[in-house]
């Protein structure tokens, strides 16, 4: 599935050395997976300057996520979190600390389209087809475009039919599905996901969560999640990392135990909503 | 690529379910729309009801007598078309190729002037600040100072006709760069792409609805620009806005009014042909 594009080549060299049995692995994955973990390593970023104070928006944050596993982000409103998700794209540099993923940094990763986006808007453009918003990153990158991949993605989406319909034609749960297909357009090593189902009902909601769980098992892709609710981070991700207000910093690295067995069916257990309690009392303080 | 095998069966049962919710029903209102074709559209109509609803009005108030016979009906302007068609035809020809040559002029600088704010968009300001001045100088002072650098005539009256049009192309621009470069900084960076890359495949369909709206405010700018180039001396002595001063002053307003109704179907027919050539592009972004 991966390595098609000009821009995979490289990562693809040392696919072989993928061991079995991680997410992902069942098909050729890639080398920069081997060791493609996002390390956040002391991480501080302020922005301002000049005419404008300078305001500290994360402060000295610390926390790794393995390879092919989902990370969460949670933290008050306003914290720094999708601050800290550009850092990890590459938008931004950090003032102090280091970022990289796997032997990279997310500039380079990014310079080489291994970075996925999904924006809390799912910002599709109203002209181009389902399938033409997939497509979009490959255009905007300069890329040939994989259309083989396109349709697979369509259809681990589940939007195959809806491909050649505007996304006005799309309820809000089908966007968010364009959108992250569109953010995995790329194949990449490490996709960011800044709160993208904020803005959706309960019941599309958890919809969308399974969906989210199931497209990253079949892709194993490594995810940062940034999400307000802690039964979402808890029932998506592998690792919850709690955020303390402005200037954010790590309250809590918390490892969910059994995330990749649990999946969607144990929302209403006691272990479940024991993990939920931890994650609140570190996010209360 | 297939679904991961070792998901749960219920996990895949309950996303089949949730597929299978009633479609959204955004997309039962657009074919409901599709099925009225696309000129029954309330964009179309609302303005169609309003240009049909003038002429009634005009009709009234000139039936009611108020402003006595100064005001000639929508019948008697009519008859005045038809028995001084020539003459007016006549007169109507250079304002018209005056102002399709200013409106020409226009769409080359707006072609030019969106490359511009495509690679430079931080002429954003500059631009806001051009339209301010432009609209703040009295176009019939500036005829007959440009006279003295401009022979008069068609090319003089092209010209007030241009700097007329100028304010909402200034203001056009300025918008397009602003709301095309809208998602560059978050979905541009994140694929590195290019200023002009951006602009050709998501900046430029971005700005077409304000493209569109300035350029139908540009046209009727031109048009008025042609005729008070004309009131003012530009023109030799054919001219639309010369027909209106004769008309005024030898107070004939059958005439004045058949001009003034030359004028008004001539700046629809404009603007008609504006939307058609709009048309393509704004179908595609609605």
């Amino acid at each position: 599935m991966r390595g098609d594009t000009p821009a995979t080549t490289a990562a693809t060299a040392n696919a072989s050395a993928t061991p079995a049995g991680t997410p992902g692995s069942s098909a050729s994955t890639l080398a920069d997976r081997d060791n493609g973990e996002l390390r956040i390593d002391r991480v501080s970023y302020e922005y301002g300057g000049g005419r404008h104070p300078v305001v500290a928006a994360v402060d000295a944050v610390d926390f790794r996520l393995p390879a092919g596993r989902l990370g969460a982000l949670v933290g008050p409103s306003g914290c720094g979190k999708s601050t800290l998700l550009r850092l990890a794209a590459g938008l931004f540099e950090p003032t102090k600390g280091r970022i990289s993923f796997g032997s990279t940094s997310p500039a380079e990763l990014r310079k080489r389209r291994r970075v996925g986006f999904a924006f809390q808007d799912p910002a599709l453009l109203a002209w181009r087809s389902v399938r033409h918003n997939v497509e979009l990153p490959f255009d905007l990158a300069a890329l040939p475009t994989d259309r083989a991949w396109i349709e697979e993605l369509l259809a681990i989406v589940g939007l195959t039919e809806w491909a050649d319909r505007r996304p006005r034609e799309l309820s809000g749960g089908m966007r968010q599905r364009v959108s992250l297909a569109r953010a995995l357009a790329t194949k990449p090593d490490l996709l960011l996901l800044d709160e993208p189902f904020g803005a959706l009902d309960e019941i599309t909601r958890s919809e969308l969560n399974l969906e989210l769980l199931r497209i990253l098992s079949a892709t194993g892709t490594t995810c940062l999640l940034v999400t307000h609710s802690v039964d979402e981070a808890v029932l998506l991700a592998d690792r919850v990392v709690v955020l303390s207000n402005r200037p954010c910093a790590v309250r809590l690295v918390y490892d969910v135990p059994e995330a990749r067995e649990r999946r969607g069916a144990s929302r209403d257990t006691i272990e479940f909503l024991d993990h939920c309690r931890t994650v609140r009392a570190a996010l209360a303080g | 690529m297939n679904a991961v095998s070792s998901a749960p069966i219920e996990l895949e049962a309950e996303l089949e379910a949730a597929r299978r919710v009633t479609p959204p029903t955004a997309a039962t209102a657009t074919s409901t729309a599709r099925r009225r074709g696309p000129w029954l559209t309330p964009q179309l109509t609302l303005p169609v009801l309003a240009i049909c609803l003038v002429p009634a009005v005009w009709a009234f108030i000139a039936e009611t007598g108020m402003f006595g016979n100064a005001v000639v009906g929508p019948v008697e302007t009519a008859k005045e078309i038809h028995s001084h068609w020539d003459v007016l035809w006549l007169n109507a020809k250079p304002t018209l190729e005056a102002t399709l040559i200013g409106v020409a002029v226009l769409l080359v600088i707006i072609a030019g002037g969106a490359v511009v704010v495509a690679l430079v968009p931080r002429v954003t300001a500059g631009l806001a600040a051009l339209s301010i001045v432009l609209g703040t100088l009295p176009l019939i002072v500036l005829t007959p100072m440009l006279s003295l650098v401009t022979e008069r005539g068609r090319n003089l009256v092209a010209e007030v006709c241009v700097l007329a049009g100028l304010v909402p192309v200034a203001a056009t621009l300025s918008g397009m760069a602003r709301i095309g470069e809208r998602g560059r900084e978050d979905l541009g960076a994140v694929y590195g792409t290019s200023r002009l890359r951006w602009w050709r495949f998501v900046g430029f369909w971005q700005t077409v609805p304000i493209l569109d709206i300035g350029i139908r405010a540009m046209i009727p700018s031109c048009f008025v620009g042609s005729i008070v180039a004309e009131w003012s001396g530009a023109s030799t002595s054919r001219g639309l806005g010369q027909v209106m001063t004769n008309a005024m002053f030898s107070y004939q307003p059958p005439l004045l009014w058949a001009t003034l109704t030359i004028a008004a179907i001539g700046s629809l027919g404009l603007l008609a042909l504006a939307t058609l050539i709009m048309y393509p592009l704004t179908r595609r972004v609605r």
